[in-house]
């Protein structure tokens, strides 16, 4: 176990290195320039000295050699161009988190009703209950996240008065984000439980089971969902590592500081020190949360428990 | 209360700073102290003072010398103390009011202007001085220092030369002559210096702060010190931000707010929610369904408001492809456009159709430009009825028989949005009907279109440019010289002279004609084509009064309250 994580770790970090370096000379080779953004054209001389600040006027190998080495021996991940005297390590440890309370909120809120749905639709295959599950999967699949947003405003802020339009800071303010951003959860992970559930209970084992006189409900914990929560694990780790990047349109939507509009607007903005910093972050996240997960495997199914040589 | 462009199209370029009719030299002696903003008397007043406006955009920066954007600049008003504050005149007309200066005077030549300071204090209570506002204008003409706005001091004594890196920063034309006395030098007169001395570049920053912060100075709420009516006391960056009244503000009896709390909106949908569920007191909006829903609503006002802005066609006129560099290709082009129908059809007819490349609402003194100047839209499309004959009579001279009826031009578009793809297809469809030319449009992200406008690749382009001045020299300036800040390389020694003359005329009448001799040549020989100038639809609630509309003013918080509602 030890030994399998140690050389996860180790392929992570190479993993990691290659993204970067990809990231890096790929960015730079996008046309446009971070400065296109300043309204009026800046005169030569400070011009120059802009381009001399962020490096921007030696040739891209040689900003890359300086990049990995501030990265690698000071930890440090420069400064924003877009947003001048901002720290790019300060606002990633400021908004990532923002994004991961709403986002784990949602997320959690998504899975226990999908899930749930989704089990109600594979126990009642073929009757109401499998067909209504059907249909808010469909909508939730099919509701484009930002039409199912104004939709929440309408109702909740302006027919109810019951929440604010957006904002950041206090329990009401999750409401609506969470609302709708877990409602594709909820379709996704209904989706795949109904027919993971579908599948185990067509199993040998199951039949074996019952044959025994396992209870039904015995049946259900101990057979069924075990065995059909292993794809739903799968699905976790990109999930897990998506909230803390945040989502640019609900984000943008419910004023929310999160990391989404970093993510999406350093690129459009051609925020280089931005762009890498939200990669490196992202590229981090993503590996980790697979490695958990690959980790949280052998929990749930013994067959593939990590670093032992068996069968 | 400030208002906020949202336009659709404000790439990045339309900023407003300071409209106002330009006081002429001789006459801008001293300015009496106004203390009253607001007439308050007999009014049922709000008991809650706290200003529910928004941002419409997360501000770059709070730092006066280094922020470019339209929002940051609203917002820093509120923070700083400019010399002079600058809104519409009680009788109309635009006046110029004691902010950080509680008077001033200017030498017979009209070089050399003193200003006297009031007392007043930083956030933290240490004396402002005139130090602080000599150190800011130095800030911002170092080339060290990055300033987008640079330019616009070039007025004063050496700014040019120091921002080119010539000379030393200390050679600048301004001087401490006491704490609270500095002393200002013009290279020479000048027509909008006054309306300078209230832009948001020459916003004052303390020495000691910015020292400390460096690079950080202005990027969150703790690195901001400012000696105006509120103080940041918090910065959500792309959430919300908080001010709050400061007692030692040296006018804050007549400022009725208490401070503000305004929420960062950036998307049109919440927006709209948010003003009707009242959270916040004031939109604007062009959306025909939102409009007719705020315009049922008894307890909001509608005010219709043009922008100091032309939206423009631009033309290459070093075409690679030798097209462009004609003056009647392009003039041909120009008098193709039915500006009307345009507006119609992109627009809804919400914008005003451009008659000249000069918006509406600037003035040269006390003149009206636009009103006065000749319509050239119209005087263009009478001269030529037949814009394809024009355009063959081109390319005939030029040698390119083979082209007419056979051309293929190509409009680069610096936005990817539909509503820009419906409006390349619309100029496809009618430069294909009135010229027989084969129209190909590329849609760009701003970066890469502005890539390649800079560099001279392409034919034809679109912008909008705001004016950041009252005078139409902000607007006429940027085609001067071989245009190198809209990309058209059009360069014309007449114009150039005629605007060079403008900067330096101090009378009113000589001015506005030096400008439409200027305006004659620049349509005659269409290195741009005018399209439309923008109209805002705002909407406010009725308890919301007295704010200052100035497309130039920078009132900020200082003017408007809220009636008991």
């Amino acid at each position: 176990m030890l030994q399998y994580s140690l050389k996860r770790i180790l392929m992570m970090l190479l993993t990691l290195f290659i993204v970067i370096t990809v990231t890096f000379f790929m960015m730079h080779s996008i046309p446009g320039d971070p400065l296109a953004n300043m309204a009026k054209k800046l005169p030569e001389a400070t011009l120059k000295n802009y381009y001399a600040k962020y490096g921007l006027d030696k040739p891209v190998p040689e900003q890359y050699k300086i990049f990995m080495k501030n990265l690698i021996v000071e930890g440090d991940l420069g400064e924003s161009i877009a947003y001048p005297g901002r720290s790019i390590s300060r606002t990633i440890s400021e908004t990532a988190p923002v994004s991961a309370q709403w986002g784990f909120v949602s997320l959690i809120i998504g899975l226990v009703i999908g899930i749930a749905l989704g089990m109600i639709a594979a126990l009642n295959r073929n009757s109401w209950p499998d067909y209504l599950v059907s249909f808010i999967a469909m909508l939730g699949v099919c509701l484009p996240v930002f039409t199912l947003a104004a939709l929440l405003q309408l109702v909740f802020t302006l027919k109810l008065g019951w929440l604010p339009s957006s904002g950041w800071g206090t329990p009401a303010h999750f409401a609506l984000p969470v609302m709708a951003s877990a409602l594709g959860t909820v379709a996704t992970y209904a989706r795949y439980t109904r027919s993971n559930v579908l599948e185990v209970l067509n199993q040998d084992y199951i039949l074996t089971a019952e044959a025994k006189g396992v209870s039904r409900g015995g049946i259900l914990t101990k057979h069924v969902m075990r065995n059909a929560m292993l794809p739903l694990v799968t699905m976790l780790g990109p999930r897990i590592a998506a909230i803390f990047t945040g989502s640019f349109l609900l984000e943008k939507m419910f004023s929310i500081p999160g990391l989404g509009f970093y993510f999406y607007n350093s690129v459009t903005s051609r925020d280089y020190t931005m762009i890498i910093g939200t990669t490196v972050f992202y590229a981090a996240l993503f590996m980790v949360a697979n490695l958990v997960v690959d980790l949280l495997y052998g929990l749930i199914d013994p067959r593939i428990r990590v670093g032992k040589r068996g069968l | 209360m400030r208002k906020f462009l949202s336009l659709a199209m404000a790439v990045a370029m339309l900023l407003s700073v300071a409209f106002v009719l330009p006081v002429s030299a001789e006459d801008a002696e001293t300015v009496e102290d106004k203390i009253v903003w607001n007439d308050l008397e007999g009014k049922d007043l709000a008991e809650d003072r706290i200003a529910k406006g928004y941002l419409g955009s997360e501000p770059t920066t709070l730092d006066p010398q280094r922020a470019s954007d339209n929002v940051a600049i609203s917002t820093m008003y509120n923070l700083y103390e400019p010399l002079v504050l600058i809104h519409d005149g009680p009788e109309g007309g635009t006046e110029f009011l004691g902010g950080g200066a509680a008077s001033w005077d200017v030498n017979e030549e009209g070089t050399v202007y003193t200003f006297h300071l009031r007392d007043n204090k930083w956030w933290d209570g240490q004396e402002v001085t005139a130090e602080d506002y000599a150190y800011s204008l130095r800030r911002a003409v170092d080339p060290a220092t990055g300033c987008p706005y640079s330019y616009m001091l070039e007025p004063i004594l050496n700014a040019e030369e120091i921002t080119n890196g010539d000379k030393d920063v200390d050679e600048l034309g301004v001087k401490v002559i006491d704490d609270k006395t500095i002393e200002i030098t013009l290279k020479g007169p000048n027509a909008t210096f006054m309306e300078l001395m209230g832009n948001s570049v020459t916003l004052p920053v303390r020495k000691d702060w910015v020292e400390e912060h460096g690079e950080a100075y202005g990027s969150e709420a703790e690195y901001v010190m400012g000696n105006g009516p509120l103080k940041l006391t918090e910065w959500t960056h792309n959430s919300k931000m908080v001010m709050e009244a400061v007692d030692t503000y040296w006018n804050i009896e007549n400022v009725f707010f208490t401070g503000l709390e305004w929420p960062i909106l950036t998307d049109t949908n919440t927006i709209m929610t948010a003003f009707e569920a009242g959270e916040i007191d004031q939109t604007s909006t062009n959306l025909a369904e939102w409009r007719e829903k705020f315009e049922a609503k008894d307890n909001v006002i509608h005010k219709q408001k043009g922008f100091p802005t032309t939206f423009f066609m631009m033309f290459n006129t070093q075409d690679p492809e030798g097209i462009f560099t004609d003056a009647r290709v392009r003039l041909a082009f120009s008098a193709a456009i039915d500006r009307d129908e345009i507006n119609e059809v992109m627009w809804n007819g919400n914008n005003l159709p451009a008659m000249g490349w000069v918006a509406p609402g600037i003035n040269v003194g006390t003149i009206n430009y636009r009103e006065e100047a000749p319509n050239f839209v119209e005087k263009i499309q009478e001269d030529y009825p037949d814009p394809k004959a024009l355009l063959d009579e081109a390319l005939i001279d030029m040698g390119k028989e083979d082209l007419v009826d056979n051309l293929e031009v190509s409009i680069i578009l610096g936005n990817t949005d539909q509503w820009f793809k419906d409006m390349g297809d619309y100029y496809q469809q009618v430069f294909g009907e009135k010229l027989g030319v084969n129209v190909k449009i590329e849609q760009l992200e701003w970066p890469i279109f502005s890539d390649r406008v800079s560099q001279g690749d392409y034919q034809i382009g679109y912008m909008a440019w705001g004016s950041e001045l009252s005078e139409p020299i902000a607007l006429m300036q940027i085609h001067a010289n071989g245009s190198p800040q809209v990309g058209t390389s059009w360069n014309n020694d007449e114009y150039n002279k005629l605007i060079s003359e403008a900067q330096v005329e101090m009378d009113d009448q000589k001015r506005f004609d030096l400008y439409v001799q200027a305006e004659t040549i620049l349509m005659e020989e269409a290195p741009v084509a005018p399209v439309v100038h923008p109209l805002g639809n705002y909407y406010l609630y009725d308890y919301n009064e007295g704010g200052d509309w100035n497309d130039f003013g920078n009132m900020g918080v200082r003017q408007g309250y809220y009636l008991a509602h």
